[in-house]
């Protein structure tokens, strides 16, 4: 029976995210909710935000599984999505500050700790598990803002938030089998679908981006699949790159602060639209300027090194969900 | 090889991880003080904080290191 389920929400997820997105590009560039790529010659601009056929095909996926299998666990990953992605358009629709994002999705949080869909039991790789009732409850209010955020930060390159949330979903899936969720393992199967079925459209050349509702609702999706499933360390080291743009730029910027807002530019785009790491030391360090640092870059291989530092860490990651099961 | 320090730089993301996770499980954990579970409780808390603390410390100065080295040539 899983099985079925897994394949119904799978389809749905394809089937909405490759055949309405088409349409609803043509209904942001027909209103005019395009934004510059900064990227592109002759001053290109792409519709944005995609967030909400995303959410669409998400809640849609999401609800029958709902329906089919009752689990409370699979309303929590919904509701905390449908928050998440209702604070990004937000942001999508209106300039918010720095701190907004971070703050307001401790909201997205909440349904997890009401609805108890979680267990304090933290496992460990190697090392067995602790048991950190009043401690857990702390972390999930922190993990996801980080996780949202983290996620939010790697939108940096046409196709990369896609590919990314695309690779390092597969990890989590493969930890949630060998745990034996089946159940939120096709929870989380609607992710992987979303994400790369969106590729097709967001990858270079960009036909659409996700905005921050899109972004923000898959990071927030990712966290509560994690915390719900009990795979929180087989996240955390899927996500390292991402984790590592947000931290590099964090111990350089040292605030809390929206990319647009920073004066010196990490990257410096030359006339050949080639990429080339700035060699200031105002700007802010990030991950696409540690790739770049070797040389320039256009844009597509800049994704193609993001893709091969996820790929690496998914299979890290996947390594830590079988030594969470050694004890030593 | 261009992307040899960021594969470096995960690794030992993930080193660090695992041994944080020894530290906190077979030795932090286990620690029972004679002065009540709130002082206990506490004491592993600053302690588990001061290890996280040293570890972003060691990311920072790899970071700053390999940055120094590649990526600033002036003010």
């Amino acid at each position: 029976m899983n099985f079925v389920f897994a394949v119904i929400v799978s389809a749905i997820v394809f089937i909405i995210t490759y055949f309405l997105t088409p349409p609803f590009i043509r209904y942001l560039q027909s209103n005019g909710m395009t934004v510059k790529d900064y990227h592109k010659p002759n001053n290109k601009h792409v519709p944005r935000p995609g967030g909400p056929i995303i959410m669409i095909s998400l809640a849609t996926a999401e609800v029958n599984l709902f329906l089919l299998t009752m689990n409370n666990g699979v309303l929590t990953i919904l509701i905390c999505t449908l928050i998440a992605f209702f604070i990004g358009y937000i942001d999508d629709k209106k300039i918010m500050p720095g701190y907004f994002k971070p703050l307001a999705l401790v909201v997205a949080a909440i349904p997890i700790i009401l609805l108890g869909t979680y267990d304090f039991n933290l496992d460990f790789p190697l090392f067995n598990s602790a048991r950190i009732p009043l401690l857990y409850i702390g972390l999930i209010v922190l993990i996801i803002p980080v996780v949202g955020n983290t996620i939010n930060s790697i939108d940096v390159l046409n196709g990369v938030v896609s590919g990314f949330i695309a690779i390092a979903s597969v990890p989590l899936i493969v930890a949630l089998i060998m745990n034996n969720k089946f159940e939120i393992a096709i929870a989380a199967l609607p992710l992987f679908f979303s994400a790369i079925t969106f590729y097709k459209y967001h990858r270079y050349p960009s036909r659409i981006f996700p905005g921050d509702s899109g972004t923000l609702a898959w990071g927030a999706m990712y966290a509560a699949i994690a915390i719900v499933g009990g795979v929180e360390f087989v996240a955390i080291v899927a996500l390292l790159p991402a984790i590592i743009n947000s931290f590099l730029f964090l111990a350089s910027v040292k605030r809390i602060a929206e990319h647009r807002t920073i004066q010196v530019r990490p990257v410096i785009l030359l006339d050949d639209y080639k990429l080339m790491a700035s060699m200031e030391k105002a700007a802010p360090i990030t991950l696409v300027r540690m790739i770049l640092a070797a040389g320039p870059l256009h844009e597509n291989e800049v994704t193609r090194n993001i893709f091969k530092l996820a790929a690496f860490s998914a299979g890290m990651a996947i390594l830590t969900a079988f030594l969470i099961r050694v004890v030593i | 090889m261009r992307l040899g320090f960021l594969f470096g730089y995960i690794v030992t993301m993930w080193v660090l991880i695992i041994i944080g996770s020894f530290i906190l499980i077979k030795i932090i954990a286990p620690i029972e003080l004679d002065a009540g579970v709130f002082v206990t409780s506490l004491f592993k808390a600053i302690i588990a904080l001061s290890m996280i603390v040293t570890w972003l410390v060691i990311l920072v100065v790899i970071k700053n290191y390999y940055t120094r080295r590649k990526l600033v040539t002036r003010n």
